[in-house]
């Protein structure tokens, strides 16, 4: 999914902001994008920064890692987050000890690790 | 009196286990050949051949591999990926081709080489190969378990679920491995044990991980056969989708895919929970197999924590499930829910035999919990 719908999405993160998809009908938000709206069932969309503000739905502290890039990272937290907008996304959560977070807490993204495309995926942390 | 759809005439399972060295296409041809034997039938009696796309020892058109190696020449055949629940998967789609009249008698089989072509990197070990992929996902470093332990979190924190009762899941499938000949993990462990074993996605720790194997496994089915004294009996089938990406999964409080699929198959079969003996159920984690549980209706949302314990779900427990030892002690297979429901419903278990067993439902899980595929089984008359 490298193509057309996602392009200016990954464009967004290679500058260090994450951007929602919008639907043009119902106005309701989505993210990973898809090609139509899964409430209304419109193909049109616009495309609006997020807020970055969002709560913690569940997560997980992964001690083993799915390859050598991620392996320095152990352990780490693997999330679901709820954004603000409404789309649950998957995140880390970082700057943080595992045993104090609560399902249900405030948290804000933070645009630090870049990938090998030079991209920057929002991670979160408290607050 | 419901109508049957087709009755299980064998069932086969190759010598795996731990890393065999053998490819898997061998594997599935060891298992398809012990499936036609133990039907009493040759393989140019057979025509139809549907085969699980293997994960690791890939091959774009598997069905036919699998065929060349048999020197046989299926009239209908195709490979299907329904994840972990594929072979259940199967049982509905061999249904339907026997029904449409495109085949008469149809073998189901599963293989994969995981323990022998898993990778040499140790980091890469819980294999994500291509097809796992996923853009939004990946960059933040899952490996399997993960998805199933942010599922073993939200119950936890919404229902009070506590690590000792998913461990004991673990203990139950254990000791019903020990006493099985052919399991691959033949020692008990204690709910202690379970908990003091290394973490790997918590609240997931090691031992809540189902093993990795070397496999073939592999069911004939065929048009219903009142006559076959030993045929197994298809009388319900259903399947649900949520979705594949965990953030498709309207809420992490119930899956209803897999009631979905539960629902169908118990209309179809015109029976309910209370009417199921024992029940083959997919524990790719012990999560999996206690939501699973819940959703299929064997008791309330919320409840399957007390419900997994004090020996319930053993073989002289009120709802025996997994009498072999599932994935998480018999094998990291997925056809073995079947071959086990064939064994148990003909009586011929070799260990935790469930006396008098009638009615057995088998369910695979896949895409975490957001996909799943029930059927309900009936011993010969």
């Amino acid at each position: 999914m490298t193509g057309p719908l996602a392009a200016s999405f990954l464009q967004a993160l290679a500058e260090g902001h994450l951007l929602l998809q919008r639907c043009s009908a119902c106005a309701r938000h989505r993210l990973p994008p898809a090609v139509r709206c899964g409430a209304c069932g419109s193909q049109q969309w616009t495309v609006v920064p997020a807020s970055g503000r969002g709560r913690l739905a569940s997560f997980a502290v992964l001690h083993r890692a799915p390859g050598s890039q991620h392996q320095a990272r152990v352990p780490y937290v693997y999330a679901l987050v709820d954004l603000d907008e409404g789309p649950r996304i998957v995140t880390n959560v970082v700057h943080v000890s595992p045993g104090t977070l609560r399902i249900g807490q405030r948290v804000t993204a933070v645009f630090e690790r870049t990938d090998d495309d030079g991209r920057s995926w929002p991670d979160f942390q408290p607050g | 009196m419901v109508r049957p759809r087709a009755t299980i005439l064998g069932i086969g399972e190759a010598d795996g286990g731990k890393a065999t060295g053998r490819g898997g296409v061998e594997l599935g041809a060891e298992a398809a050949l012990r499936a036609v034997a133990d039907a009493g039938l040759e393989l140019d009696e057979v025509d139809g051949l549907l085969v699980e796309a293997p994960d690791v020892d890939q091959h774009h058109m598997a069905q036919l591999a699998l065929a060349d190696a048999l020197a046989w020449r299926p009239r209908f055949a195709y490979s299907t990926g329904c994840g972990g629940a594929t072979p259940i998967a199967n049982v509905l789609l061999a249904v339907a081709a026997i029904e449409a009249g495109l085949a008469e008698r149809v073998l189901l089989v599963d293989y994969d080489a995981r323990q022998t072509r898993r990778s040499p990197d140790r980091s890469q070990r819980l294999a994500r190969t291509a097809g796992h992929r996923n853009l939004w996902e990946d960059p933040y470093g899952p490996i399997t378990a993960a998805k199933f332990a942010l599922v073993a979190r939200a119950h936890m924190d919404r229902y009070g679920t506590t690590r000792r009762q998913l461990a004991e899941i673990t203990v139950q499938a254990r000791r019903n491995g020990s006493l099985r000949e052919g399991a691959q993990l033949r020692t008990p462990v204690t709910v202690e044990e379970v908990l003091a074993s290394p973490p790997i996605a918590e609240p997931l720790h090691l031992l809540d991980c189902c093993i990795v194997s070397d496999w073939g496994s592999a069911v004939l089915l065929a048009r219903p056969d009142p006559g076959a004294s030993r045929g197994v009996k298809v009388v319900g089938m259903g399947q649900g989708h949520e979705g594949y990406a965990i953030t498709r999964a309207e809420s992490l409080a119930a899956f209803p895919a897999i009631a979905a699929s539960g629902r169908q198959a118990f209309a179809m079969a015109d029976i309910g929970p209370a009417d199921v003996d024992l029940a083959l159920v997919y524990d790719s984690f012990t999560i999996t197999l206690l939501v699973t549980l819940e959703n299929l209706g064997f008791c309330e949302i919320g409840s399957g924590g007390t419900f997994v314990g004090e020996g319930r779900i053993g073989p002289q427990g009120t709802l025996p499930v997994n009498p072999h030892g599932g994935q998480l002690a018999y094998g990291g297979g997925h056809g073995h829910f079947l071959t086990e429901a064939v064994r148990q419903l003909r009586g011929e278990a070799p260990t935790a035999q469930v006396g008098g067993a009638r009615v057995a439902l088998c369910q695979g899980t896949a895409a975490a919990v957001l996909s799943s595929y029930t059927v309900i089984l009936e011993a010969a008359a």
